[in-house]
């Protein structure tokens, strides 16, 4: 992904900053409780195809 | 009267797209009609004045905003490198999926900002402008493209059955209630860019019929054609305090200072 496009994504909803997990390939937002896919390289920032983190799983 | 009706067909449409026709379906049927030959004559001219207006365009980022992302490479001309294409649709050619309304991108941080037909498309332009607004740096500049009401394509999408198919089903916001929001966005128009005065028709050969058409539009009528291109410039009033330059500045006198108590020196063995 983008290093530079990276640098400037924030949460669509509430504008906080993102957390980038490599690993899965998702962009977390914490304020939201909320898990943006990454597809192909293209970061899918629709709150409908974002996953809701589970209660218990830790950011 | 003019007014009634086009809230009307906005209030219209929007009722429309909450019905189930969501932005997938649009992208895709608006392709489709830029794929055919009258769009793509529209294409054309758009991206020859997109190129002109883009060499204008300095700073780090610039963004382009749409539901489609057919016009040729325009950007080229830009002296911006970092150029981001962002759609509401995973598709070819963009690089971040995002909803216009809701922009997933950094409050003053973006340059430039290319809206190519994007407000006659979208749920609600109001929000769209307010977003552009929000990520734009202060003198950020937005490029609007927009079909115009008041002409030949306006009149077009009013003839009986045209109406309910894309692109004619879009806002197509008059340029005066364009220059309004901006304005109350704090926006100023620094350019605007009229063309294609010819009328909407499909046959070719109709097609080549008015080639002297759009230049005589161009000087005798520009507020009829068919679309327009806005520049306008985000204005940021910053707040500095204002001294009163006729007030005197205190200077310090040359005073003999004196303690306030005195004591003897009596009283300090004491």
């Amino acid at each position: 992904m983008d290093k530079k496009l990276l640098d400037i994504l924030v949460c669509p909803i509430c504008k906080s900053k993102l957390i980038y997990k490599k690993s899965e390939q998702e962009l977390i937002c914490k304020a939201d409780r909320l898990a943006f896919p990454i597809r192909d390289g293209i970061p899918v920032m629709l709150e409908q195809e974002a996953r809701e983190l589970a209660a218990d799983e830790e950011v | 009267m003019t007014v009634r009706y086009s809230q009307n067909s906005a209030n219209h449409y929007n009722a429309s797209m909450n019905n189930g026709l969501d932005y997938r379906q649009q992208v895709a049927a608006l392709n489709q009609w830029f794929e055919t030959d009258l769009g793509q004559m529209v294409l054309e001219q758009e991206s020859h004045v997109l190129q002109q207006l883009t060499q204008n365009l300095f700073g780090y980022y610039l963004l382009e905003l749409g539901l489609l992302c057919r016009h040729p490479d325009y950007m080229q001309s830009s002296p911006i490198r970092n150029f981001v294409r962002a759609g509401p649709c995973h598709d070819e050619g963009s690089e971040l999926v995002a909803l216009p309304e809701q922009l997933p991108l950094v409050s003053d941080y973006i340059d430039a900002v290319v809206l190519p037909h994007t407000l006659d498309y979208v749920l609600d332009p109001r929000q769209v402008l307010r977003e552009v607004e929000r990520i734009l740096i202060p003198e950020g500049r937005v490029v609007i493209v927009g079909f115009n009401p008041y002409s030949l394509w306006g009149l077009w999408r009013m003839m009986p059955g045209s109406g309910k198919h894309l692109p004619w089903k879009g806002h197509f916001i008059p340029y005066a209630r364009l220059q309004d929001w901006l304005s109350l966005l704090g926006f100023d128009v620094e350019q605007t860019r009229t063309l294609l005065f010819r009328p909407p028709w499909k046959k070719a050969f109709l097609k080549q019929r008015f080639p002297g058409l759009d230049r005589a539009g161009q000087r005798f009528c520009p507020w009829f054609a068919g679309v327009y291109v806005i520049v306008a410039v985000k204005r940021v009033s910053t707040l500095t305090p204002i001294r009163s330059r006729w007030r005197l500045e205190r200077k310090l006198r040359n005073v003999v200072t004196q303690p306030i108590t005195n004591c003897s020196q009596g009283k300090l063995k004491e």
